[in-house]
Parts: C-alpha cells; sequence; structure tokens
C-alpha cells in the first residue's frame, strides 16, 4: 500500500470539511437557503463566520414563523435582515426579498438599499405588501451600475416608484420584469435610457402624471406587456414609445386600454419581429377603429413575419384601413369573423400558414360567394389550420373556400373542439369533408383529435 | 481512417502516469486547456506534475472527464444517474475529488460536489451536521453552546 493511501486511513473520520478553502466553503454555503447558510455559524468556532462570505441573500419573512407570536417573528425577521445586510460580503450576486407580512415601510426602504449598495447583479422582490419606495431607494435603483437583472412581482397590492431624473437609467440591466407596478415622475416625457436592456415584461404596470414616457432602448429584442385592468385609462392615460432596434418579439396582451397608447418610433425595427397582438373587445359606443387603437398598433407591425392577432372584428368594416402585411409568412387568429379573416387575407400576399382558432359564427354564404380569391391563396398558401373547430356550417364554408381556390395547398387540417373529441364527430366530419371538392389533388385533408386546448 | 487521438500525460501524487484524450480534459480543464492553448504543454516531453492529486483520485477524474466527454448527448436524467453513482464515495474520497476538481478548474465537477455537500447540510439539524462532516471538537466552551441554544433556539 502507498504511503499517501496509508495516511488517509489514518485520516477517516477527520474534520476535512472545516479545512477546505474559504472560497470553496462560500460556494457550498451560497447554494444554501440563506437562512440556513446563517445556522451554520453555530457549528464551531470555526464556522461563526463562515456564513458571511455567501454571494447571494435569499431572505422569506415566511421562514421566520416558528410559531411563535407575530411580534417575536417580526422582530426576529428584521433582526436577520439588518443581520444579513451588515453582517455578508460588501459584493452581492445576488439579492432576492420575499415579503408576506406588514413590515414598517423605513425598514423596507433601508433593506432595499441596503442590498443596492452591495452592487447585485440580480435583485428580486415579491411582495404581497404595499411598498413605497422612498427617493434615496428608488435613486440608487434607477442609477445602479450592477444589476442585470430586476425583477419586482407585486400581488394584491402596487408597489409605487418615483423616477429620478438621470441620463441613463439601470445602464447594465439586461432583463426587467415588473408585476403591478405604478411609476411616477417630476417630469412629464420622461425619457428612459437603458442601453443594454434585452428583455422587458411588464404586467399591470402604470405611468401615472406623465404624458408620454420614452424608452431608449437599442439592444432590446423581446418586449411583452399585459394588462388586465382598465386602470391605465382611468389613471394614467400615458403613451408609452420604445425607441428600439432590432426588436424580435413583441408581444401585448391587452385588456384593458393600452393598445391605443403604445408606439414604436421605428416601426421598421419589428421587421423580422414576431408579434402576437391580443387586444380587447370593442365596446359599445367606442366602435371607430381608430379611437381603439387596433388599428394604428396593427399598422406598426406590419412589416412582421409571424403575427398572432385576436382581436376586434371592427376593423372588418373598415378593411380599407388595414395595412399590406407584404413580410408575413406565419399569421394565427383568434376569436375573428369571416369578414375579417378574408380582408386580411387580401393583405398579405406572401402569407404560407394559416392557423384560425374559433372562427365566429355567422351566416357566410354570400359573402364567399362573392369574394375575390386572395393572391395567397393562388400562390403561397400552403398550410391552413382550423383550431377549436365544431363541424358547423359556417367552418366547412370556409373550408370548401379553401380547398376550392387553395392552389398551392399542402395541407388543411380541422382540430376539433376538445368538447368534441368523439369518434362519431371525427367520422361525421371527415365524411362531410370528402364531399368536398379539392382544387389540388394532393391536398392532405386531415382530421386531428388531439385535446386541444387554447394556446392563447 | 482520422489521424490518431492525440494524448496528454497526467502524472499523480505517486508519480504514476496517465494518458488521456488530450480533447477531454482541454474540455473540461480550465488549466490544462491554458497550458495547451499557450503552448506550455510539449506533447514530445511534457507531463503535467499534480504533486496535490493521488492516483485514485486522479483516476476519478479522468473517469467523470471521459464520460462527460462522450456521453454529453446523452438525456439529462441518464447523466445525473451517472453523476449520482461517481459521487458513491466515501466523505474522504468526496474531499479529495473536490480539491483535485479545485486545482485542475473543472467547473461542472466542482458544481456538482459543491451541489452533492449542500445537499449534505441542508434540513438538517446542527448535531447532525457535526456527525456527518466529523466536526467533534466545535470548540465552544459548555457555557457559549448552552448561550447559543438559548440565543438562536430555531438554529438547533
Amino acid at each position: 500500500m502507498s504511503p499517501v493511501k496509508r495516511q488517509k486511513e489514518n485520516n477517516e473520520g477527520e474534520d476535512r470539511i472545516s479545512k477546505l478553502p474559504e472560497c470553496i466553503i462560500s460556494r457550498i454555503l451560497t447554494l444554501l437557503p440563506t437562512k440556513e447558510a446563517v445556522r451554520t455559524s453555530v457549528l464551531s468556532k470555526e464556522w461563526i463566520n463562515n456564513w458571511r462570505s455567501i454571494t447571494s441573500l435569499h431572505l422569506d419573512d415566511i421562514d421566520m414563523v416558528y410559531g411563535r407570536t407575530k411580534h417575536i417573528e417580526h422582530e426576529c425577521f428584521e433582526r436577520f435582515m439588518y443581520r444579513s445586510l451588515l453582517l455578508t460580503n460588501s459584493r452581492l450576486d445576488n439579492f432576492s426579498l420575499s415579503i408576506h407580512d406588514h413590515h414598517d415601510m423605513f425598514n423596507l426602504n433601508e433593506w432595499i438599499y441596503g442590498a443596492l449598495r452591495k452592487f447585485p447583479k440580480k435583485l428580486c422582490i415579491k411582495s404581497q405588501r404595499k411598498l413605497s419606495f422612498a427617493f434615496s431607494t428608488a435613486h440608487s435603483l434607477f442609477t445602479s451600475q450592477s444589476l442585470q437583472e430586476l425583477e419586482i412581482y407585486m400581488s394584491y397590492c402596487s408597489a409605487n416608484i418615483t423616477v429620478p431624473r438621470s441620463r441613463v437609467h439601470l445602464g447594465q440591466l439586461k432583463f426587467l420584469t415588473l408585476h403591478e407596478v405604478k411609476f411616477s415622475c417630476s417630469d412629464k416625457d420622461p425619457e428612459l435610457s437603458l442601453p443594454l436592456l434585452q428583455k422587458i415584461k411588464t404586467v399591470n404596470c402604470i405611468w401615472l402624471g406623465m404624458r408620454c414616457v420614452t424608452f431608449n432602448v437599442p439592444l432590446l429584442e423581446t418586449i411583452d406587456i399585459t394588462q388586465h385592468t382598465n386602470s391605465s385609462w382611468l389613471e394614467g392615460n400615458c403613451k408609452i414609445k420604445f425607441r428600439a432596434l432590432h426588436l424580435k418579439e413583441f408581444c401585448l396582451r391587452d385588456y384593458g386600454y393600452l393598445s391605443r397608447y403604445l408606439t414604436m418610433i421605428d416601426p421598421s425595427s419589428a421587421q423580422n419581429a414576431s408579434a402576437t397582438l391580443i387586444l380587447p373587445p370593442c365596446e359599445r359606443g367606442v366602435s371607430s377603429t381608430v379611437e381603439h387603437g387596433a388599428l394604428e398598433l396593427l399598422k406598426q407591425f406590419s412589416q412582421v413575419r409571424y403575427l398572432k392577432f385576436g382581436g376586434p372584428d371592427v376593423l372588418a368594416q373598415e378593411v380599407i384601413l388595414l395595412p399590406e402585411f407584404g413580410m408575413l409568412r406565419h399569421l394565427e387568429l383568434d376569436s375573428i369573423t369571416g369578414e375579417f379573416l378574408l380582408a386580411l387575407l387580401l393583405k398579405t400576399p406572401i402569407l404560407n400558414t394559416l392557423v384560425v382558432e374559433r372562427l365566429k359564427s355567422e351566416y357566410y354564404k354570400a359573402l364567399l360567394k362573392s369574394a375575390v380569391v386572395p393572391d395567397c391563396l393562388r400562390h403561397t398558401l400552403q398550410v391552413v389550420n382550423f383550431r377549436d373547430v365544431c363541424g358547423d356550417k359556417h367552418e366547412l364554408r370556409f373550408a370548401k373556400f379553401f380547398m376550392e381556390k387553395g392552389s398551392v395547398l399542402k395541407r388543411m387540417s380541422f382540430s376539433l373542439s376538445h368538447l368534441f373529441v368523439k369518434s362519431e364527430a371525427i367520422e361525421e366530419l371527415e365524411q362531410k369533408l370528402s364531399g368536398l371538392k379539392k382544387c389540388l389533388t394532393s391536398t392532405i385533408v386531415e382530421v386531428l383529435k388531439e385535446d386541444y386546448y387554447n394556446s392563447w | 481512417m482520422g489521424s490518431p487521438v492525440k494524448k496528454i500525460m497526467l502524472c499523480s501524487s505517486e508519480k504514476e502516469i496517465f494518458s488521456v484524450e488530450e480533447q477531454v480534459m482541454v474540455q473540461h480543464s480550465v488549466i490544462i486547456n491554458n497550458m495547451i492553448e499557450d503552448g506550455s504543454y510539449n506533447h514530445e516531453e511534457s507531463k503535467i506534475p499534480l504533486d496535490c492529486v493521488d492516483s485514485k483520485t486522479l483516476k476519478k477524474v479522468i473517469d467523470y472527464c471521459t464520460h462527460h466527454t462522450h456521453h454529453h448527448n446523452d438525456n439529462q436524467e441518464d447523466l445525473e444517474a451517472w453523476d449520482a453513482q461517481f459521487l458513491n464515495v466515501d466523505s474522504n474520497g468526496l474531499y479529495d475529488l473536490l480539491m483535485a476538481a479545485n486545482y485542475l478548474e473543472i467547473r461542472n465537477l466542482l458544481d456538482l460536489i459543491y451541489g452533492t455537500i449542500k445537499n449534505m447540510i441542508k434540513g438538517k439539524k446542527i448535531d447532525e451536521i457535526r456527525r456527518i462532516f466529523n466536526i467533534k471538537d466545535h470548540g465552544f466552551t459548555p457555557e457559549e453552546e448552552e448561550q447559543n441554544r438559548k440565543e438562536y433556539p430555531h438554529f438547533y
């Protein structure tokens, strides 16, 4: 046996973990939940300070629930927060704070401010309680030169942040996610410059008291905006402009009134991008398309290759105003009328794939009889998929239209509504379809039985 | 037939020599990659001395790098199962591997070991952690230990 090996056996039972280099211990402790990393301070005298080298802090007030009284839990968490921030390294990679309970606003601000003073790369705040960012907190947040990722998730309430004036905001930030944040600003028309931002995702965010906020985001690739409430209309009818150069993805799910306020300063930046636009149905009385904003928004994305659209049919009545989608290869539509579908097809000369979900039931016989055959049907449209199909008359009329007129159609498929996935329903639909004439004998017609659930 | 596989020589603390595919080590070890790139390794005569890595550990490290080079396309589950089996060693073996991976800068092996040690701590009681890691002498006086337990009862 070699001498090294023999020595090893003698080592059996030795405390080797405590002898590991500090950087290794730091890496291991950083992987633990912060609470558990701190706990190692009582393992032995050698371990008292080891936890202080951790480079991420994940703090959650729910961790402090040990069945004690609220008051003591509170105090424990607050002490723990201050200790963690005071005693850890001067640099942090990652800071996350989850708040479920009520805490003093001053303390909350101190914690966030304290974390920002440690140059974190990632900051994540989740709160079920209202949060008001103090000036100093907001200022150190927006002027941070270390943050690459910022996430603020508010639930059941909102965070209020006043945007400070600055030439550059969040100079290193690449990813921004905001849920339920209300911004205000002393400027009526603020410009926010985020030079490295790649992705912005907002849900129900509001710009209070401003006329127009402009994002200067040259590297922005993805915009993802969801607005559920009407609050933007009631509280903050502020225009939002994006100055981006190479957008790859734009997604707007608007169930409020946001769409009319969104502008891409240079629409050609959306060239080659894919766009998903889900717009709210029209209300009675607000029927003018211009007022609705849908048309204006669509115009800005007329250069995209991929478009998913679910929105007001009122557009169909003003077909003439629809832009031409000269680059569009892939189109998905949700809950639209046949009229609108035909109108759009006339504006999509090189369309290759069409997906229609839940075509609205109307009397289309006359419409289709007199319809002009769109160019794409004659030259480019190869794949058509109807989804959430029930096998109704209006669907069959459109099927007939596509099959008769589609000179290059390769595949025509029908995904049955999951309510109708019975073998009889499939057979019945197959039978009805087989009776239809095809322009191209090679066109594959199929009924898909997969349970299909709405992907919108 | 392609050209013969390029090999490099690694020398353990017991002066045992291991011949390994160059690509395998270059892909995994930052240190060896740097040596090959800056030309400080001469294929004709050099061998890389690893004075702080014994033969048993070096063989394991080579096994790890070889497997991950040739099976990187395997599905995640298979790789994880292989890793778990690979790290089924006694605690001394684990530390030896850790120090070797640290010395050679094999990042994925390091992360794997860090994760394993983390799991040995996570959710355990203090006394249990002390036992697992053989921390027999915690250095606290009985009074200090008692005070800790009183002050931070939730730690224990």
